[in-house]
């Protein structure tokens, strides 16, 4: 096949780096402060040991999702222009399941606030608390 | 490939016109498929973006409301 070449965008992909970092921090694996935290860590170690690595041996991530991150990098450094969007897919994917799942969570936070607001989550108190009011 | 091309024309010959059509047309298909990629990478970027964007407000708001709950405690 033949290559077609699209400098512009040639252009970008060089400037346009994926880190192991930012990927992971992009599925949600691992929050920025996580990273930057290891980063530092690492800076100031003497052994040669790459960050997806010292983030597996610190438990905060494990080694199933540091593959699947570096099985993404690899995508998104892809020549294949297919390879690449496929990984670039996958990866936003993995982000918006990220974000259904806080959403969930701050919906959780908010009906539970407005039950204990209204007194439902806690019925038998709530009950007595009518009664007194009532009888006085 | 152009060379190819124009070769396979100027031959005159039906199977050189056939093969000439097939090439044109695989060439025309695999440019769309790179072009399509593209798009797709493009879009698939934009949306980790925004992700990003939205669990950062997200999560804001879910601190937020922990501090509305310890306050109301």
């Amino acid at each position: 096949m033949p290559e077609v070449s699209d400098p512009k965008r040639d252009q970008r992909d060089d400037t346009e780096v994926f880190s192991i970092g930012t990927i992971l921090v992009k599925m949600r694996a691992v929050s920025r402060e996580e990273v930057r935290r290891v980063l530092e860590e690492q800076s100031k170690m003497s052994s040669d040991e790459l960050l997806g690595e010292l983030l597996v041996r610190r438990g905060i991530i494990t080694e199933a999702q540091l593959e699947v991150a570096l099985d993404a990098q690899r995508g998104l450094r892809s020549r294949k222009p297919h390879v690449r969007a496929l990984a670039a897919a996958d990866l936003a994917s993995r982000a918006s399941s990220g974000v259904r799942n806080l959403t969930a969570r701050v919906g959780e936070a908010i009906s539970d606030s407005r039950r204990k607001r209204t007194g439902e989550a806690y019925p038998a108190v709530t009950a007595l608390l009518l009664a007194e009011k009532k009888d006085a | 490939m152009d060379a190819l091309f124009t070769g396979l024309l100027k031959s005159g010959a039906p199977w050189g016109i056939l093969c000439a059509a097939l090439l044109a047309a695989v060439v025309a298909l695999w440019r769309r498929s790179v072009q399509l990629s593209d798009k797709l990478y493009d879009l698939a970027t934009s949306q980790v973006k925004q992700s990003a964007e939205v669990h950062g407000t997200l999560t804001n708001a879910l601190k937020e409301l922990e501090e509305l709950r310890r306050c109301l405690k």
